[in-house]
């Protein structure tokens, strides 16, 4: 049911804020198929249209409005990342499947991604930034982004597997008698 | 051995790249943010992985179904794998060369549950027999999203006891019913048990004769005391010497001359039990005694249990195999160093130890006096092609113990040449193997030992003939 109602939620703000064209609305319709029949490639493919089709209307959007792109981050992009979760998700969430630890480190790592934001916007607004272009600000935003995710992405994670996660087993079948 | 992207996580990788470069070509910050929190989703899914996996309990467990798993005869295998978590798992049960997989499937795909785990059941048919280990399990984790997976080793290893096939265990069941195993005559066992078998003859009366042994009909014709004579049956107490080295165990064809040993001493320990003869066993090798079991009544099923428990089978380098010590190994240094060192590592300061005296069978004839009195039966059963400079004289020790000393040898070719045309170079290679074991047997023979030449197909009613005919 959760799925279906951010179907409908994003459908709703993309009509009212986008553009109520049947264009935008095709690749929710994709991802709702992809919820029914249960294939979580056409999901995908749904995803990257909306986000395509979609965030590519919005091109008002600056560092300098930081409450525009507050609004449009909590209105359309963490809707659309929830509907990625669902699509890719076989089942539903519950509270005590979630580790706080990686939820804690990746909103302290949210906050210092905007807080890096800010902090350039604010030397943008004193002139020392580089004229704070679109380009440039989206240079700084994919590096920003890249610099603080990468390491966790691409690290191998052998930090700590080794001597626990040695299974067990029945040992010596003593089946001789 | 770490983390890997799955082909979804490389999509959704991917997808924040065309994001950022779609971004970048049509200067669109919204679409960058989008690239971004797609990045930042893919990291706490990552770190919820690592999380996952730190604190997760995986178990693999192995269970046999059938209480005795036998040589040529399927076993089931119940397969169980338990996690504290519900995780996703990609495996395949690698099995040990030795079993042959005979029904079922032993892939594993799919999720494991905390209150469900994954199980499957598959059958294998053991082509030898012997200790088979199971190598540790490689399994691949699966996130729960399905973005990244990683390799695990599960261990320890499981290791399953093969024993020696049905159909030896019955023929030995069946010719112990069947089959008789007397020894007469003189006995130089001391408390050795004897019984009045056959009628024999009638003898005039000696002072001394037992008075029930009076035959009174003969007496009142004769009108003078007649004794009657019976044969006399002794129990000897049987010892079944296995020899466990190298060259017996080589593997050959899916098949050891230690296989075909086994079998012919679980046929003969159960005949001897059923004619109540005490029967024990050694099983040495090379170097040492491996397992001895004194031979006393009712210990049968030590005996098996021991004989089941033999080493594996060894795939060795082809005929002639490991190098035959025809000769003491080493040189006069050597043995010069042993002479030394050898009490002290016996603990007698009295006996200078000599190549011969380190070697397996003298140490199991040796444990085999130690442990009890003369006028035993030994029978070894040895191919003679390890240490063949010590068992000329550790038998001979053996017989001057007034033991009753039995070989049963086989010859190394025959098993190899199985089935396969002899050519001219064979022929070459063998007489002189042929020559060499007939002089050795020969010598065997000089010095009082019965030898009995087992052949390919030699079954234990034909090596119990032969035995009943020593017996005498």
């Amino acid at each position: 049911m959760m799925r279906y109602l951010i179907l409908l939620y994003l459908g709703v703000i993309t009509m009212l804020t986008v553009d109520p064209s049947p264009i935008y609305l095709a690749p929710l319709v994709i991802v709702a198929l992809s919820f029914a029949f249960g294939n979580r490639w056409v999901g995908i493919v749904g995803v990257l249209l909306f986000g395509t089709f979609t965030l590519n209307a919005l091109r008002d959007a600056s560092l300098s409005n930081l409450m525009d792109l507050i609004l449009y981050s909590v209105g359309l992009l963490i809707p659309m990342v929830l509907m990625l979760e669902l699509v890719l998700s076989s089942r539903p969430y519950r509270i005590e499947r979630i580790s706080p630890l990686p939820l804690v480190l990746t909103i302290a790592l949210t906050c210092l991604f905007w807080g890096g934001l800010l902090a350039v916007v604010r030397v943008g607004r004193i002139g020392i930034f580089l004229g704070s272009n679109v380009s440039t600000q989206i240079f700084i935003i994919i590096s920003l982004s890249l610099l603080l995710v990468g390491p966790f992405i691409i690290s191998s994670g052998d930090r700590s597997i080794q001597g626990r996660k040695n299974g067990r087993d029945s040992g010596t079948q003593d089946n001789n008698r | 051995m770490g983390v890997r992207f799955t082909h979804t996580g490389r999509i959704l990788g991917a997808l924040a790249a065309v994001f950022f470069i779609f971004s970048y070509l049509y200067s669109n910050l919204i679409i960058t943010f989008a690239g971004a929190t797609i990045l930042f989703y893919l990291m706490y899914r990552r770190l919820e992985f690592d999380s996952l996996k730190n604190r997760m309990e995986l178990g693999v467990y192995r269970e046999v179904l059938e209480k005795v798993a036998h040589k040529g005869s399927e076993v089931n295998i119940r397969l169980e794998i338990r996690s504290s978590e519900t995780i996703g798992i990609d495996a395949s049960e690698a099995l040990p060369r030795e079993l042959l997989l005979s029904s079922g499937d032993t892939l594993l795909r799919g999720t494991v549950h905390p209150e469900k785990p994954f199980s499957l059941t598959y059958g294998v048919t053991p082509q030898e027999r012997g200790y088979f280990r199971y190598p540790p399990m490689k399994l691949t984790i699966i996130e729960a999203r399905g973005l990244f997976t990683r390799d695990l080793v599960l261990g320890p290893s499981t290791e399953l006891h093969v024993q020696a096939s049905r159909e030896e265990l019955a023929l030995g069941h069946l010719m112990s019913r069947r089959k008789q195993f007397n020894i007469t005559g003189k006995a130089h066992a001391r408390y050795a048990r004897t019984y009045r078998s056959d009628f024999r003859s009638v003898r005039e009366f000696i002072p001394g004769d037992r008075f029930r042994d009076i035959d009174w009909k003969a007496s009142s014709r004769l009108t003078r005391l007649m004794t009657r004579e019976f044969d006399t049956e002794t129990n000897l107490p049987s010892v079944i010497m296995v020899d466990c080295s190298m060259s017996m165990r080589e593997l050959v064809r899916k098949r050891t001359k230690l296989d075909h040993a086994i079998a012919l001493a679980i046929q003969i320990a159960l005949v001897f039990d059923s004619q109540s003869h005490p029967v024990g066993l050694v099983s040495f090798n090379e170097n040492r005694v491996l397992d001895s079991i004194p031979p006393l009544r009712g210990n049968m099923d030590e005996v098996l249990i021991s004989l089941f428990r033999l080493p594996n089978p060894q795939v060795t380098g082809g005929y002639p195999g490991p190098p035959s010590n025809k000769a003491p190994p080493g040189d006069e240094k050597s043995c010069e160093f042993l002479g030394q060192v050898g009490p002290f590592l016996q603990g007698s300061k009295g006996v200078r130890t000599k190549p011969d005296r380190i070697t397996g069978i003298f140490d199991a004839v040796r444990s085999l006096q130690e442990s009890s009195e003369s006028g035993r039966i030994m029978i070894l059963l040895s191919d003679m092609e390890t240490n063949q400079f010590a068992i000329k004289k550790a038998l001979s020790m053996a017989v001057a113990w007034k033991h009753r000393v039995i070989v049963i040898s086989p010859f190394s070719w025959p098993y190899h040449l199985q089935g396969e045309a002899i050519t001219e170079r064979t022929m070459e290679r063998i007489y002189p193997d042929h020559l060499a074991k007939q002089a050795q047997l020969g010598d065997l023979r000089k010095a009082g030992v019965k030898v009995i030449e087992m052949s390919l197909r030699e079954r234990g009613d034909k090596v119990m003939a032969a035995l009943r005919r020593m017996g005498q």
